[in-house]
């Protein structure tokens, strides 16, 4: 017997089914439509894609773990850092694999620069996948993703995205207003991705540490998860 | 006797419930050890602590490590399989050649028996390791694929491997181990058996079975 690696491993275990891969290309195919159609269409595009890649990201570990299903990679295993890693990257590539493509056929169909691969797309990307990721770890499967999506709607209709566009706006003006800057960017990420995805460059630098910060959080969380194995029903 | 596994006064706590409560426990170089006890009595909890796949609340856990030899396997059951992934391509991720039920149908659609001699091979198939850990091994067995596994437990007895197994069939254990130890409400009980008082055979499995009882009614 030959020990897989954490990567091969989990790969088996996450990969998404032939049903999610064809919803995946049937929104791809869309969005790509819809970008097609001008700027309107290519924020609908854009939606569209953000709620694929969140739902996506949203793996889950908790539940899988009191099954027993990572008991074959995690026995004897003295650091579980790798497997924490392994699984982040693997909850990230078919949302990646999705936001690229987007972006590279946005860009070669409408001769524009394409706003998921601007440093404000990508680091929307990072920072919403990597959150996504790290709270469904506990809660399940999709929870994060329902979560995000939620709390966006919630801030949208307590009439907040005016002001924390605003607050994202101001950020060349002081330490202060870049701090309000970051934490708009962090609130209502999709603002990054507005003004044709330029963000300054002291915003990025704090949400790529806050992105680090969640990507570490969520390494704890599967090093330190520990309980009893759920009885089969 | 060298050892390739011990537990030194480990107690695992569960928030209020007490999993495994000041337990110490040794396997040695070549020794098979059976653990009995009564559903809830702490048994898997005990084999995870021993896997590293829990943390104790208190004591100390060691397992021996050389670097050239996988140190523990361990196998929970056939419930602990990814349902979603078919059996063939686990089998391969594992480098296991298989049985001939091993198919492309996902693991959780197979039987309860073949899930858990997929899940034994993976566990099993490969060099020696230091330390074997399976919980209720013969569940769902039937009695060819019940020889295969008492044969190569066996024969990682004779290169070395400690090995820890639990079981509610005693017989099973009356056969293969050398010291049978008894887990009651997360603690071991005094009594234990040992291969010379209890003997060979069925006298042996009828001991097992007495002090197992025994052991009930007293606590």
């Amino acid at each position: 017997m030959k020990q897989p690696s954490p990567l091969r491993f989990l790969w088996e275990i996450l990969r998404p089914g032939r049903t999610a891969v064809a919803v995946l290309l049937i929104v791809l195919g869309y969005a790509t439509y819809l970008a097609t159609l001008g700027d309107y269409g290519f924020d609908e595009a854009m939606t569209m894609i953000l709620v694929a890649q969140i739902l996506t990201a949203s793996t889950g570990y908790r539940e899988r773990l009191l099954r027993g299903h990572f008991d074959a990679i995690l026995a004897g295993r003295r650091r579980r850092e790798p497997v924490a890693l392994a699984h982040a990257a693997l909850s990230l590539v078919p949302g990646l694999v999705l936001w690229l493509t987007f972006g590279v056929v946005d860009h070669f169909l409408t001769s524009r620069r394409s706003m998921p691969i601007t440093s404000g797309g990508l680091a929307m990307f990072a920072y919403a996948s990597l959150v996504v990721w790290a709270v469904s770890l506990w809660l399940g499967k999709n929870s994060g993703g329902v979560l995000w999506l939620t709390s966006l709607i919630v801030v949208a209709a307590a009439g907040r995205v005016q002001l924390l566009r605003e607050a994202y706006g101001t950020s060349g003006a002081g330490w202060l207003a870049t701090a309000r800057a970051v934490g708009a960017a962090l609130a209502f990420p999709l603002v990054m991705v507005e003004n044709g995805g330029y963000v300054e460059t002291p915003v990025l630098v704090g949400v790529w540490i806050a992105t680090a910060f969640v990507l570490a959080a969520g390494v704890w969380t599967i090093v330190s998860l520990d309980a009893a194995l759920k009885e089969p029903a | 006797m060298t050892t390739r596994g011990t537990l030194t006064a480990v107690t695992k706590s569960y928030g209020r419930h007490v999993g495994v409560r000041d337990v110490t426990l040794a396997v040695g170089t070549g020794e098979v050890v059976g653990l009995v006890g009564p559903n809830g009595a702490g048994k898997s909890t005990l084999l995870r602590l021993f896997a590293g796949l829990l943390r104790p609340t208190a004591g100390r856990v060691n397992v021996a490590g050389n670097g050239s030899q996988p140190a523990v396997r361990y196998f929970a059951g056939e419930h602990t399989l990814p349902p979603g992934v078919p059996a063939r391509r686990w089998l391969r991720l594992w480098s296991a050649p298989g049985t001939p039920a091993a198919t492309n149908r996902r693991l959780g659609t197979l039987s309860r028996g073949t899930r858990q001699r997929v899940g034994l091979e993976t566990t099993l198939i490969g060099p020696a390791p230091l330390l074997v850990l399976l919980d209720e091994p013969w569940e769902g067995l039937d009695p060819d694929a019940s020889r295969w596994l008492s044969d190569y437990l066996m024969e990682w007895r004779a290169a070395g491997a400690g090995i820890l197994l639990s079981s509610h069939r005693i017989h099973d254990l009356a056969d293969i181990c050398d010291r049978c130890l008894f887990l009651v409400n997360g603690q071991l009980a005094p009594e234990s058996i040992d291969a010379s008082t209890v003997g060979l055979g069925a006298p042996r499995a009828a001991s097992l079975f007495a002090a197992f009882d025994r052991t009930k009614i007293t606590r």
